[in-house]
């Protein structure tokens, strides 16, 4: 434990070091060391899909202990889809045995002469061919390793054909549908290094440096967790209560952000799955939401189809995003983006922008090799996944990203995809909610919810309630843009704090003010680690992580100019009971800067030094020539 | 709860309303809208889905455009 394996794949030589006492310190562990990682061992001409790009697989530095939830991975690299910072997090038992085989942080850098897959266990490691595994889907490719290595308890990231095709928005994919490393593209970078899948297995014990208080901790912090409302909800509908909440508060990104409410009667709704489809619920490491859907499809085309998780993003994407608001439909997509190995948030973005560019007659059969890409037509949305993934029809173009595919296609395609940072947009709709508008635009991945969402915004909570949980009070008019700017901020460090150690937001106050903060997540990682860990320290160790993952933006030349509202949401609501809530750019642009100030940023978006210097990141980096 | 009142905030106009408990449908006083309740923890209310969609978006497009 405590250990990192570098494995050039160039070479095959594998070097294991131990984590030096002051960058554990500094950045704790899973997307903290992560991006200190990806930061130092590449520069701002770093080909994304060369051999040059690196790829860091870190569990949190709680993940596999008796913390609450603590079961989570990070995966990083330059992103292949954006070009800029690529980074994603996934439950699951992976990063649990990963640690137990004896490793915290695998860095993968050069290529493969061949396809290979990594065999981490208890202290060794060891790459595999993998030639094998050419024809297989994530699915299959699992099995088959576990039947090779004679081990079904063995735990495997992996590829799948659109990682091994270098599809931009591939994905990583753990388990049988619950889990996987969807956004920016960590399966296009695990395919350009010709690493096929990571396998883990180990019989080790974590160590824990004071095991009576972790174990106090825990029993506090499970009855903590297990009272509220919003466990009890996650817990009975998973992910798909968000699925309700964004169709009864106008929050329904529709047709390509065409509009703000979709027309899907009674079917997309929460209940309705869990009644007609779910027959059991699934859990990642030690956690008690046991979030993720298992299904069956009981009658008619795809009848006795069985399945794992069932996420918002793929019922708002598919569902509200392009219109295909039934069930099956639906979840056969899932079931094909996690087999294929593809992004559900990107696919289902992606389809919908391609849907409006038919609409608009900008796309045409002829380019979608013969595919109709009418809103809400099954054929359309599933015919569009085999091709991303295979490379036929519009696949080639797409495989390069979305960017490549506008250039080609020509015309207004550009202007019809919305994204931040070149990520598309998820479709919860957030002009109308300001904090998350600027989470969403800030967020140093791109457009995304799950590095500073405020959430808590949604519930109308009293200033002064919220200034109890967040330190400062915040107004509850989700239209305000006062103090939001502060908001944002919080819950970028107390996201980031959770990633590094590994524990899943949904048991934090991301989801809900009942829910888990520093306080209680300091007194785990203390107890674990024998370091004096206090709540305002862990505050800053997510501060630290944010600001390096800024640097790497500004290193690529990002500022300002790049947090930006994209187009269609500029404009008003066209529906909903907040019919006409827009964005005023003078106060947005006021709650910027705000919010540049509260980091210490200049008004360009970049650290300055002082701030850097009082992070303690001028110690530990080479600092780029942008920061003063 | 002490006897006090349990309240849920309408998803439609945001205006709070009381609720009886166990009660799985309800009707917003102040905008008519009606919801479907789900219960946790026995006492618990949460709003998770209009009493029908159908109604509800005719409602929006009614009220609102």
């Amino acid at each position: 434990m405590n250990r990192i394996a570098r494995i050039n794949l160039t070479t095959g030589e594998v070097k294991s070091e131990v984590v030096a006492p002051h960058l554990r310190e500094a950045f704790l562990g899973g997307r903290g060391l992560n991006i200190y990682f990806l930061y130092t061992m590449t520069d701002a001409n770093t080909d994304q899909l060369g051999p040059e790009n690196v790829l860091v697989i870190g569990p949190g530095l709680l993940t596999g202990t008796l913390a609450v939830s603590a079961g989570r991975t990070n995966i990083s690299a330059k992103s292949p889809e954006t070009g800029y910072l690529g980074d994603g997090n996934m439950g699951g038992h992976f990063g649990t045995e990963l640690r137990r085989a004896g490793f915290d942080h695998l860095i993968f850098t050069g290529r493969s002469p061949r396809p290979v897959y990594l065999w981490v266990h208890d202290g060794d490691v060891e790459l595999r061919d993998a030639t094998h595994l050419a024809a297989l889907d994530t699915f299959d490719t699992q099995d088959r390793i576990k039947e090779e290595l004679r081990d079904a308890a063995i735990q495997i990231a992996c590829i799948g054909p659109a990682g091994r095709n270098l599809v931009r928005m591939a994905s990583v994919v753990h388990g049988y549908g619950g889990d996987a490393v969807g956004r920016t593209g960590m399966g296009a970078a695990m395919g350009t290094k010709n690493l096929w899948a990571v396998a883990a297995r180990g019989t080790g014990t974590l160590p824990v440096a004071d095991m009576p208080t972790l174990r106090d901790a825990f029993d506090r912090h499970y009855r903590q967790v297990t009272e509220t409302k919003g466990f009890q909800a996650t817990a009975t509908y998973g992910t798909l209560i968000r699925l309700n909440n964004t169709r009864m508060m106008g929050l329904e990104g529709g047709h390509n952000y065409q509009t703000n409410m979709v027309d899907s009667g009674e079917e997309l709704d929460a209940d309705v799955f869990v009644q007609r489809y779910e027959i059991g619920k699934k859990a990642c490491f030690n956690c008690p939401v046991h979030c993720k859907h298992v299904w069956e499809i009981r009658e008619g085309r795809l009848a006795g189809t069985r399945g794992i998780g069932m996420e918002y993003f793929g019922a708002g994407g598919w569902g509200s995003q392009c219109g295909a608001a039934h069930w099956e439909t639906i979840l056969e997509a899932f079931t094909l983006c996690n087999r294929y190995g593809l992004d559900v948030s990107s696919s289902s973005g992606y389809t919908a922008w391609l849907m409006e560019l038919y609409q608009r007659g900008i796309v045409t059969k002829e380019q979608t090799g013969g595919l109709a890409l009418e809103w809400g037509d099954s054929a359309a949305v599933t015919g569009l996944l085999h091709q991303m993934a295979t490379g036929e029809g519009l696949g080639k173009l797409l495989a390069q990203g979305w960017q490549a595919a506008a250039a080609a296609i020509g015309g207004d395609a550009a202007r019809y995809m919305q994204h931040v940072k070149g990520l598309s947009m998820e479709p919860d709709d957030v002009r109308g909610h300001k904090a998350k508008l600027l989470g969403m635009v800030t967020a140093t991945r791109g457009a995304d919810h799950l590095r500073s969402r405020y959430t808590i915004e949604e519930f109308y909570l009293p200033a002064e309630h919220i200034a109890k949980v967040l330190g400062r009070p915040v107004p509850p008019d989700p239209d305000s843009y006062e103090g939001k700017a502060w908001a944002t901020f919080w819950t970028e460090n107390l996201c980031a704090a959770a990633d590094a150690l590994g524990i899943c937001k949904f048991v934090t106050k991301w989801l809900s003010p009942g829910l888990l903060g520093f306080a209680e997540m300091a007194e785990s990682a203390s107890a674990v680690t024998g370091m004096s860990i206090s709540p305002q320290q862990l505050s800053e160790s997510g501060e630290r992580m944010y600001n390096l993952e800024r640097l790497f933006l500004v290193r690529l030349g990002l500022g300002r100019g790049d947090d930006r509202v994209p187009d269609r949401l500029r404009e008003p609501w066209p529906r909903g009971p907040r019919r006409g809530t827009h964005i005023e750019e003078e106060k947005f642009q006021r709650m910027l800067g705000e919010y540049y100030d509260i980091h210490g940023w200049d008004q360009n978006g970049v650290p300055r030094r002082e701030t850097l210097a009082r992070l303690g990141l001028d110690r530990l980096i080479a600092l780029p020539p942008e920061v003063v | 709860m002490g006897g006090s009142e349990i309240q849920i905030r309408c998803k439609t106009c945001t205006a709070r309303f009381p609720v009886n408990v166990t009660e799985r449908l309800a009707q917003c006083p102040h905008c008519g809208q009606g919801w479907k309740l789900k219960w946790f923890g026995g006492d618990q209310p949460m709003i998770i889905a209009p009493a029908s969609w159908r109604e509800y978006q005719q409602r929006t497009v009614e009220r609102w455009g």
